[in-house]
């Protein structure tokens, strides 16, 4: 890129000032008014709110200055339409300044759900765009703002990690870069907190000065060709709201679908499609690629202006690549993998049950009290069995999902969830799935509904909803009860190596389905692993326990009133029809166990008390165990000879796999429900699960039978 | 990316031959020139497309990729040089010297050719129609991302593929002319990791397959 080319562009616009007071408290701000008169300029959905998006790379440490900038009260939710989350919050001491997170992304490509959310997000003109660099890392950065500006967006620059690329250049001349994109451009420590007031400053202050608009030059014939369908444009009369000309002429000249079906109705669409290949046939690669290669270049000159580099290159490794001599060592990498897997495991539920053991206590002492002091025999029952129930069902995950969540966050906070996925990448492709699917995986042999929100740190949908999908065929730790029961009933001789079986049963048919799942529902869409490897750096605790509190009241708010609903249901199909014994062969619950036992006959165990066991255990896996135990009128050893005496052994293998693989409890479906954003997912996981819990009965059952066993 | 065998290697060299000698290659012609059955040659083929070497439209012809010339005019280079080295310095015939290139292109050394060029530079400046030291570049420096080994440095020449995934990957700063270099291989052998600029980065094997670089010291 010729550097003069790119000084004449740039001097032609009218350049506002940085926005630095540093003597403000934060004590709210006074209007002038010259923002009353932007007021108008803005033509946003509320009245006088102003729509202000964050947008960045990600690791850019824009989490850290959203949850600054809203004072940690966002709203969290999902954009309409996709399983993205959406956070958004009102400006601290500004309320009329709606802060709205954008999904960390690294261009505006629209190929996958984060990136379609913020393009049309930005489609919609918010107010102003707020973007987050990594200074350390100004031009891979860069590209996104390039994108920014050429949508004729009113940024605001924050130029996060300022102590890291202070450290690392001689000098970065921020007026400079201020100047030259005619942007302002804060300098943020966010970490420390640092540059934030000035950047709360900079947006309250923010004026829409006299659009120039930025006009990257591509130069030669590009930008001769850019030129001539802007003017064509221009002469058709087309208007594109959110688009200006140049806009709509580079992308229809990239290529871009959504564009080019835009402008369809104008009759350009042979001139373009001419266009595309006469430039094609001079430049010898697809158009998108030479865009991409003078934003580059662009960028370059740019940055040769800003940045002042040392003079002499530190040949000493940084701390983090000295860390990661040893974390992503191929040997020694694993090991320590699978340490910090045990730790979180064991962290999660080794800790997380103790608490969870002593909630239940406290909820038994509630039951008990509810007992005693209420005296109508069914609203006794409504507050024990299904309100106290369906809260104690709630509660007992929290404190295994709070901890996981702390650790989860922690991990990626800190840079090691990317390595992680680095580590376990070609492993997990035996799955059909990328490395980070694996601490979703894992999580699953705890308990399913952490697993299921683990997720989360899956990009691709394709990966998460298979993730999401598989994750109830890993035996979670509520399942062990029954495999207990059924092992000690049935196979005493063999108790180690049958657990065994029933466990890698599950991990073999998780990893069967995962390879189903991807070659028809989850096609993988042709996005490569592209995968940043952050340097390390130390979370701050507050922003742990933001993100973390974040998760828990969104399961507290969605998941857990389904749930509730959920318990409350089962409890009206075991009281009803009114008189009759709690979840007895004459309640509904009961009817509806009788009436799908002979279905179950084919599998082994076509009788009412297996059909009813396996009714309650979708309330929780271990609840088998105790409607077992009340219908055999015995426990713990007496209910291992009761099977033992009544049951064949085929009969009781055969059970014990159903139990490993049919419907996930509530709770999971829940879960899904909410991960999901969709019922259709949740009853597909009934119906399939139920399915091939069947056919694996089944076939274990009729082969069993003629082998004679 | 996986590595070609000798079969592999000998269709992409036909191909190329053919496309250069008759404007393009069809399956029969191919499997006439190797001597293959056609089914064979049409399960090789297969095996070249979904390496990303070869591309095929139904009943046309069969095109090489970007990718596939690389590749072909690496063993077309090997095999020049050692014909012409059997031929000048060894003084064998015309048809053992290019029977025996045949056999060898597919196992030597980068070494040894870098010694047999060691030894034509002393009395040659060209082979065939190219230049000498223009072909050593090409086998010794020109190479796929994925070929690297850790700690070496290289600069990008050139990203292939399929669209999408170039866009991907160019949109992340891996564009012509920039120096990346390859600090570890994960367990298993796949993924990458590699420094660029100032970050690190990981890429799977296939992703960087697609990107070809030049040897920097």
């Amino acid at each position: 890129m010729d550097k003069r080319e790119i000084d004449q562009r740039c001097n032609k616009r009218n350049r506002p000032r940085l926005h630095r007071h540093h003597n403000l408290n934060n004590k709210g701000y006074s209007f002038t008014e010259n923002m009353q008169t932007s007021h108008q300029l803005f033509n946003n959905s509320g009245l006088n709110k102003k729509e202000i998006d964050l947008i960045g790379n990600p690791n850019s440490g824009k989490t850290t200055i959203f949850n600054i900038l809203t004072g940690s009260n966002a709203k969290v939710g999902n954009w309409p339409g996709v399983t993205v989350e959406k956070k958004e919050g009102a400006l601290i001491n500004n309320p009329e300044f709606q802060i709205v997170d954008l999904p960390g992304i690294y261009s505006l490509s629209a190929y996958s759900d984060d990136e379609k959310v913020a393009k049309n997000s930005l489609l919609k003109k918010p107010s102003i765009v707020v973007d987050i660099l990594d200074s350390s890392n100004l031009k891979r950065n860069l590209y996104l703002t390039i994108q920014l500006l050429e949508m004729n967006q009113n940024v605001i620059l924050g130029l996060n990690i300022m102590d890291v690329a202070k450290k690392k250049y001689k000098e970065v001349k921020l007026d400079v870069l201020s100047e030259l994109l005619n942007v302002p451009v804060i300098p943020l420590v966010a970490q420390k907190g640092e540059g934030v007031y000035d950047l709360i400053n900079a947006i309250v202050d923010y004026k829409v000065h006299e659009t120039v608009e930025f006009r990257l030059p591509y130069g030669g014939e590009l930008e001769e060709h850019i030129t001539n369908l802007e003017a064509l444009l221009a002469e058709r009369k087309v208007s594109i709201s959110g688009y200006t000309y140049r806009m709509l002429a580079i992308q229809a000249l990239e290529g871009d679908e959504i564009v080019r079906s835009l402008l369809m109705p104008y009759g350009l669409d042979d001139f373009i499609q001419k266009e595309i290949n006469h430039l094609k046939s001079i430049f010898k690669d697809d158009l998108e690629m030479v865009f991409i290669e003078k934003r580059y270049g662009f960028i370059e000159g740019l940055l040769k202006k800003v940045i002042i580099r040392k003079k002499t290159i530190e040949n000493s490794l940084g701390t983090s690549d000295k860390v990661d001599k040893i974390v992503l060592n191929p040997i020694l990498g694993l090991f320590i993998f699978f340490g910090v897997m045990f730790a979180l495991f064991q962290i999660t539920f080794f800790f997380g049950d103790y608490i969870k053991s002593f909630l239940e206590m406290i909820i038994g002492v509630i039951g008990t009290f509810i007992a005693a002091s209420v005296d109508n025999k069914i609203l006794e029952s409504f507050l024990n069995d299904g309100v106290l129930s369906g809260v104690g069902t709630i509660i007992t995950f929290l404190p295994n999902l709070v901890l996981l969540f702390l650790l989860l966050t922690f991990l990626e906070d800190i840079g090691y969830m990317a390595r992680a996925a680095y580590l376990m990448d070609r492993f997990m492709r035996f799955f059909g799935l990328q490395g980070k699917a694996f601490i979703p995986l894992i999580t699953g042999f705890g308990c399913s509904v952490p697993a299921v929100m683990a997720t989360r740190t899956l990009e691709s949908k394709a990966d998460r909803f298979t993730t999401i999908m598989i994750a109830p065929l890993i035996s979670c730790s509520a399942r062990l009860p029954v495999y207990i029961l059924f092992i000690s009933a049935f196979f005493p001789n063999n108790k180690g190596s049958m657990l065994f079986l029933v466990y890698m049963l599950g991990i073999i048919l998780a990893v069967s389905m995962a390879k189903i799942f991807r070659s028809t529902f989850f096609k993988s869409e042709a996005a490569p692993f592209v995968l940043e490897l952050p340097p390390y750096r130390i979370p701050t605790a507050k922003a742990t326990f933001i993100h973390t509190w974040d998760r828990v009241k969104e399961f507290l708010s969605r998941a857990s009133t389904l749930i509730l609903a959920m318990v409350i249901i089962i409890w009206a199909l075991s009281i009803l029809p009114l008189g009759v014994v709690y979840g007895s062969r004459d309640s509904l619950i009961g009817i509806v166990g009788s009436t799908i036992a002979p279905i179950l006959k084919p599998v082994g165990f076509g009788t009412y008390e297996a059909a009813s066991a396996l009714i309650s255990g979708i309330v929780a896996k271990e609840v088998v165990v105790s409607t077992l135990s009340t219908i055999y009128g015995a426990q713990g050893g007496g209910l291992v000879h009761a099977l033992a005496t009544q049951w064949t052994q085929l009969q009781g293998f055969s059970f014990m796999l159903m139990s490993a693989i049919y419907v996930p409890c509530l709770a999971t479906l829940a879960t899904i429900k909410q991960e999901t954003n969709s019922w259709k997912w949740m009853f597909f996981v009934i119906a399939y699960t139920s399915v091939l819990g069947y056919f694996v009965s089944f076939v274990v059952y009729q082969v069993g039978s003629l082998l004679g066993f | 990316m996986e590595k070609l065998n000798i079969n592999n290697q000998d269709i992409l060299e036909t191909i190329y031959e053919l496309e250069k000698s008759k404007g393009k290659a069809r399956l029969t012609d191919i499997a006439l020139k190797l001597d293959f059955s056609k089914s064979r040659t049409n399960q090789e083929i297969k095996k070249l497309i979904s390496l990303g070497l070869v591309n095929e439209d139904k009943y046309g012809p069969i095109v090489l990729t970007k990718l596939g010339i690389f590749e072909a005019e690496r063993i077309m280079f090997t095999h020049l040089l050692i014909k012409t080295f059997l031929k000048n310095h060894l003084l064998l015939d015309e048809e053992t010297s290019e029977k025996d290139a045949c056999a060898i292109e597919h196992i030597i050394s980068e070494g040894t050719i870098k010694a047999i060029v060691r030894h034509l530079e002393k009395d040659l400046d060209n082979i065939g129609d190219f230049n000498l030291k223009e072909a050593e570049e090409y086998l010794v420096k020109k190479k796929r991302l994925s070929e690297l080994k850790v700690g070496q440095k290289a600069m990008i020449l050139k990203i292939e593929g399929l669209r999408s995934i170039k866009k991907r990957i160019m949109e992340f700063g891996i564009i012509k002319g920039e120096i990346i270099e390859l600090i570890g291989v994960a367990p298993f052998g796949d993924p990458l990791s590699f420094n660029l600029n100032d970050f690190n980065l990981s890429l799977r094997i296939k992703e960087a397959d697609n990107v070809i670089v030049e040897l920097i010291d």
